[in-house]
């Protein structure tokens, strides 16, 4: 199968600016972008730098930007893109983290935000069983983190992440998805110290765009981040605009069927917080004049009281 | 052609030219919509957060409802989209959560069966409708418009739940610029996220993500963007004054809805389109076009 390999190409000691490089392949049909990457190196160019190991997405050494998302290329087949009508593979280093030469990135960042979530047990030291026992689970108990176990550490979620490329201190999915392991794990003793330190690392900045469901692994970081936002309003850890806005988005829904945007970010500025509303007023001030603050200012649903009922049912007290 | 249709909460609030312009433009092609003004809000992923047992559950009700009326759902917000389908999926997978849904709806007579399917206006114009039925109501069409659609996060992810396109390499949205006569622009931001969900969490970050799809688009030298839905339109249309500022970015971008867009194409008045009420006026941008 023939296929184009449009390579960025960057040594930082030695170029002003990353440049594309050409290269045409003509492999075995079911070459991976890896079995290529070899090829080039092994024929045309050995010049070029990419990290790799096991090519069986076991290492997660191999990660880049393959055709605008992020791939593990040892998994990737070159015939996936030729398939999607794109026999010109763009390739580019991951994202959010500084190029070191080629295709290769410092991850330096994406080790701070791992570390941060202190990826490791933290239990009672009074329930530890002694030396020669196990401290037993059951496959039950750690149904709810059995996805998060999967990570191989390969940052393709990192690189994909919307937030993560414009914030620094967001932690990113890969680090909320372990901490998600820690937070459910049973034997842990540290889940409500975890989830306060969570808010400060950006729990609540995850923007729900879904790419780091894309996981090679099927880690699925952005339910775990849902789940953890949960687990944490569970806790009562509610002190932080991302509790408040989940808890007067959802009040807002139970009180006649629809949300009320208006009133929501009112809310959340605080009525009482007259700078806060001051800030807020050229923007409201935008809107009013173009029309986009209609009255009625909200919309009832034509039965709000079968919604009451619902969340009568279902939602927590505080919901209702 | 006919649909139950589900205006989401922000088409009703704060873009109420998204609601005007899709009802124009489906009398325009002859799609029948029955507006579903007891549907709630799809919960947004928001609600799920809390208590997603509470978001499936106001779900479960519009699908019944849909149900009933014996009509597929039309939503206009990629947010609905994606949230609807969500929990569509997880009762359809699930027997004993649809079944514990049902004992939810049962005290307001309802029943869902996991009929109902979610289509948002896009795949309903491009895949139901069609593009070359659809090219054959252009009577102004888009000669020399340069285009960037923008697909956003939310239509395209999960795949399982908004499955018209594929999210790494999507089409639709171009092969309908297309149709409409115009010219659409390849750029890196049209599948990147708008960073709406987040704008009153942590308004910095939010509008550093609007600025980037904003300056990607101007980069490939678009004219206008357009966008699926109403959400995406209000981080880089309705709060592109602010976000501009805040971030120090000189880019100036006009931001049409879908409907907006095929409306225009097919010969709607613009006063029908209220394109009046964009914060970014595309006067300038459109001249070749009106």
């Amino acid at each position: 199968m023939k296929s184009t390999f449009l390579i960025q190409r960057y040594v930082p000691e030695q170029d002003s600016a990353p440049h594309v490089e050409r290269y045409e392949l003509d492999l075995w049909d079911e070459a991976t972008i890896l079995d290529g990457l070899l090829a080039i190196k092994d024929s045309q160019d050995d010049s070029l730098a990419f990290r790799r190991a096991c090519r069986h997405a076991i290492c997660g050494s191999c990660s880049m930007v393959v055709n605008g998302y992020t791939k593990l290329v040892c998994k990737t087949a070159i015939a996936s893109e030729v398939k999607r009508g794109r026999s010109e593979l763009k390739i580019t280093p991951m994202r959010s983290m500084k190029v070191l030469k080629d295709l290769i990135v410092d991850m330096s960042p994406f080790w701070k935000h791992f570390r941060d979530v202190e990826p490791w047990l933290q239990p009672d030291p009074a329930k530890v069983p002694p030396p020669n026992e196990e401290y037993r689970v059951t496959p039950q108990q750690l149904a709810p983190s059995r996805k998060d176990l999967n990570c191989i550490l390969c940052a393709v979620c990192f690189s994909d992440c919307g937030v993560t490329e414009v914030d620094s201190h967001f932690a990113g999915p890969p680090a909320l998805a372990k901490a998600h392991r820690f937070v459910t794990d049973p034997r842990d003793s540290k889940r409500k110290e975890r989830l306060e330190k969570l808010v400060d690392l950006g729990l609540w900045d995850c923007a729900h765009a879904y790419n780091c469901m894309e996981c090679p692994k099927h880690v699925d970081p952005a339910h775990a981040i849902a789940d953890l936002r949960r687990i944490s309003i569970e806790a009562g850890i509610t002190n932080n605009i991302g509790a408040k806005h989940s808890q007067q988005f959802t009040k807002s829904v139970g009180r006649n069927g629809r949300l009320d945007e208006t009133r929501l970010v009112m809310e959340l500025t605080g009525i009482t917080n007259v700078t806060g509303q001051i800030r807020n007023a050229p923007q409201g001030v935008r809107m009013l004049l173009k029309g986009k603050l209609p009255l009625p200012m909200h919309q009832k649903v034509d039965n709000p009281k079968e919604v009451r009922r619902i969340f009568e049912t279902v939602g927590t007290k505080d919901e209702q | 052609m006919k649909y139950a249709y589900f205006t989401g909460c922000v088409a009703k609030g704060t873009c109420p030219e998204l609601h005007a312009s899709t009802v124009e433009l489906a009398k325009v092609l002859g799609i029948e919509l029955w507006e579903m003004t007891d549907a709630t809000c799809c919960g947004a992923g928001v609600i799920r957060d809390e208590n997603p047992e509470l978001q499936i559950a106001l779900n479960a009700r519009t699908f019944a409802m849909a149900e009933a009326a014996e009509m597929d759902i039309v939503n206009i917000c990629s947010t609905c989209q994606q949230n609807l389908g969500q929990d569509n999926r997880a009762m359809r997978e699930d027997p004993a959560l649809l079944e514990r849904t049902n004992d939810i709806l049962s005290q307001n007579g309802l029943h869902y069966s996991g009929k109902t399917q979610v289509k948002n206006l896009l795949w309903v114009l491009v895949g139901d409708y069609g593009l070359d039925r659809l090219a054959q109501k252009v009577v102004r069409p888009l000669t020399g418009l340069r285009v960037a659609s923008y697909y956003g996060c939310q239509l395209l992810r999960p795949v399982e739940d908004t499955g018209y396109d594929d999210p790494d390499n999507p089409t639709s949205f171009d092969n309908l610029v297309r149709a409409l006569g115009g010219t659409p622009v390849d750029y890196a931001g049209k599948t990147r996220c708008c960073g709406f969900h987040i704008l009153t969490v942590n308004e910095d970050t939010s509008t550093k993500m609007a600025v980037k799809r904003l300056e990607e688009a101007e980069e490939a030298e678009a004219d206008i963007m357009v966008t699926p839905c109403p959400l995406c339109h209000t981080s880089l249309d309705a709060y592109q004054p602010r976000a501009t500022k805040l971030q120090g970015s000189n880019v100036r971008m006009p931001v049409l809805h879908l409907s907006q867009l095929v409306g225009l194409a097919c010969g709607i008045d613009v006063g029908d389109l209220k394109l009046n009420q964009l914060m970014v006026s595309p006067q300038s941008a459109l001249s070749g076009v009106l």
